[in-house]
């Protein structure tokens, strides 16, 4: 794979940006971390763009990120002892639904739901007391609005936050590393005669829909029990009803854990409703996979790296986009022997890799800001 | 009489939205299922569904007036009841992903039989006994009640005006699932609402059989 930009100066100037970004939305409460942050960045989004090996930095930094989220969760329990942990997770769940009411603001600790108000300007960073200030969203309204950021994100990447941004997804990401594919699940797979007699296409109809029927379920059943579904993908809810961390550690180690290592197939983000609410919007989001039919070979090098058999055959032979589980990964972009495989803005022909990875960082930068924190901040405290 | 009409009614209606936020996420992958997209089918489907549903009320009105004498239900019965709607949801949502089609083999073969009648009043009367809190407080009311008339006549008009919405609700979803079925096809619409029953029978048979252990 060429290197997303001939002129390094293009690279520098998207560093540049970058870095700023990050130096300035660090620099509140530590200006020393800004910078820090800014540099790394920069420098980050820097090798990202000049690199023929850009899906082997996005990897690092996915796994980084999860890693960093893991550890994350434990610094703030042993920060606050057990007891009060499992306190707070009582109680921050409650608070949800209040209606009509004000709070005059919670020390919070990370949660998904929660990020966005650190995007709204409603957290607030309190160093002496090494936690955040934040009102919690206690009408629908304001619920609603906390939605935007991730309406934003949706919007812009489609599924290539499940690729780039996911706290979850670097877990996956561990296990698929590597070449050897010990199971191939053909039972699984469409077969598909080609032009060039090759028999071999993305999962079977019912196994892509499964996240969807997932998905409807998880709305349905938060209407059925008036309770806020989602939560059960947030680690810290597992900790409380005990049989809910039985199941979903099941399913990790199946989906997470055993399939991605034995098939190189990210099972988890194929069965994921967080993913599949991305997946719809994945065809009307702003950054697409294409291959570009000129230029294409087929050799189907990309059909066999693609780790979520999103690239097929017939993706290819009919000139149709990667499909709804595309997320943008770029390993198909690195396995390409011909450079045929871009980021496209939209339909048209306007590469924009540079912009895809800028934005990528960006939003990265300003989600996990809460982890960051808790990891320079917290982390030194409770080692002592 | 009157007054019980207009009593029963009234905590029906009030109970109404409830009610539907209850039922919905059932009857909304259920009426998917179906093979047939004419809304007469699917009107259908939710009035034997909420006639299933009016049976159990007035069968537990009664039962509880004269029977019991007061609201307190023994609590095996909800997740009894919530273990038999589960696997009805899981049979059906397998017998909908044609899990049983192929298969000549004898547990196959009467799965396939069970499920190969839709169930709607069955489902409606399976839903009807899982009492929420709606119903407890008409059920409340009922132990004051004299005569058994008197208590099937107020849990019908109960029952009636808390299905108003549902019947709403379900000919407009009947409606709502037509424009996706003319989008993505009558067979994926199948193959979801088939993984969300299964799902959602496989979540109940969870709730039931913690709720039989702490019971």
């Amino acid at each position: 794979m060429k290197p997303a930009v001939k002129s390094k100066k293009r690279a520098l100037i998207a560093a540049l940006i970058v870095g700023s970004f990050g130096l300035w939305w660090y620099f509140d409460p530590f200006p020393w971390l800004g910078a820090i942050v800014g540099i790394l960045a920069g420098l980050f989004v820097y090798y990202l763009l000049t690199s023929s090996r850009m899906e082997t930095g996005r990897r690092l930094f996915f796994i980084g990120l999860n890693l960093m989220v893991i550890a994350s969760i434990f610094v703030v329990i042993a920060q606050l002892g057990w007891g009060t942990f499992l306190n707070w997770a009582d109680i921050h769940e409650k608070e949800y639904y209040l209606q009509g009411q004000t709070s005059s603001g919670t020390q919070s600790f990370p949660c998904t739901r929660d990020v966005p108000q650190v995007w709204l300007g409603k957290a607030q960073y309190l160093d002496y007391a090494s936690s955040w200030n934040i009102k919690f969203p206690t009408t629908l309204g304001a619920f609603l609005i906390t939605l935007v950021p991730y309406i934003a994100i949706g919007l812009l990447f489609g599924r290539g936050v499940c690729g780039w941004l996911c706290p979850f997804g670097g877990l996956t990401e561990i296990f698929v590393t590597g070449k050897k594919v010990r199971w191939k699940l053909d039972a699984l797979k469409r077969k598909v005669n080609t032009k060039s007699g090759f028999s071999y296409a993305g999962l079977k109809e019912w196994v892509k829909d499964t996240k969807y029927g997932l998905l409807i379920t998880v709305v349905l059943l938060s209407i059925f029990l008036s309770f806020p579904l989602v939560c059960v993908f947030c680690p810290v809810f597992w900790l409380e009803p005990l049989f809910v961390l039985w199941i979903m550690l099941a399913f990790i180690i199946v989906f997470a854990i055993i399939l991605p290592f034995m098939t190189k197939r990210r099972w988890w983000c194929l069965i994921c409703p967080i993913g599949a609410c991305f997946g719809l919007v994945n065809r009307i989001s702003f950054f697409r996979i294409k291959v570009d039919k000129n230029k294409c070979i087929k050799c189907y090098d990309c059909v066999d790296e693609c780790r979520m058999y999103t690239i097929t055959p017939e993706t290819i032979e009919k000139d149709k986009n990667p499909g709804d589980d595309c997320t943008r990964c770029g390993r198909c972009m690195e396995a390409c022997p011909e450079d045929a495989i871009d980021i496209y803005f939209m339909d048209t022909g306007k590469k924009v890799r540079t912009a895809f990875i800028s934005l990528t960082l960006i939003a990265a930068l300003s989600l996990y800001i809460w982890f960051v924190l808790i990891m320079v901040d917290i982390f030194p405290k409770v080692i002592g | 009489m009157l007054s019980l009409i207009i009593t029963g009614m009234s905590l029906g209606f009030s109970a109404g939205t409830s009610c539907t936020a209850v039922c919905f996420p059932i009857l909304i992958p259920y009426l998917a299922s179906d093979t047939s997209t004419r809304i007469l089918s699917g009107l259908k489907t939710v009035l034997l569904f909420s006639a299933g549903r009016l049976v159990s009320y007035m069968a537990l009105g009664v039962g509880v007036a004269f029977i019991l004498g007061s609201a307190d239900i023994s609590p095996l019965m909800v997740p009894v009841v919530t273990l038999i709607l589960s696997l009805v949801l899981v049979l059906y949502g397998l017998n909908t992903l044609g899990a049983f089609n192929t298969s000549q083999k004898p547990v196959a073969r009467a799965c396939r039989g069970i499920t190969s009648r839709r169930p709607h009043f069955i489902m409606g009367m399976l839903v009807g006994l899982r009492p929420c809190i709606p119903l407890i407080a008409a059920l409340m009311y009922t132990v004051n009640l004299s005569g058994v008339a008197d208590v099937v006549i107020f849990m019908l008009f109960f029952g009636i005006a808390s299905s108003m919405l549902i019947i709403v609700f379900g000919v407009a979803g009947r409606g709502f699932l037509n424009l996706l079925v003319n989008r993505i096809g009558l067979d994926r619409i199948r193959r979801l609402s088939g993984l969300v029953l299964v799902i959602m029978g496989a979540v109940f048979m969870l709730q039931a059989v913690g709720g039989i252990i702490n019971a």
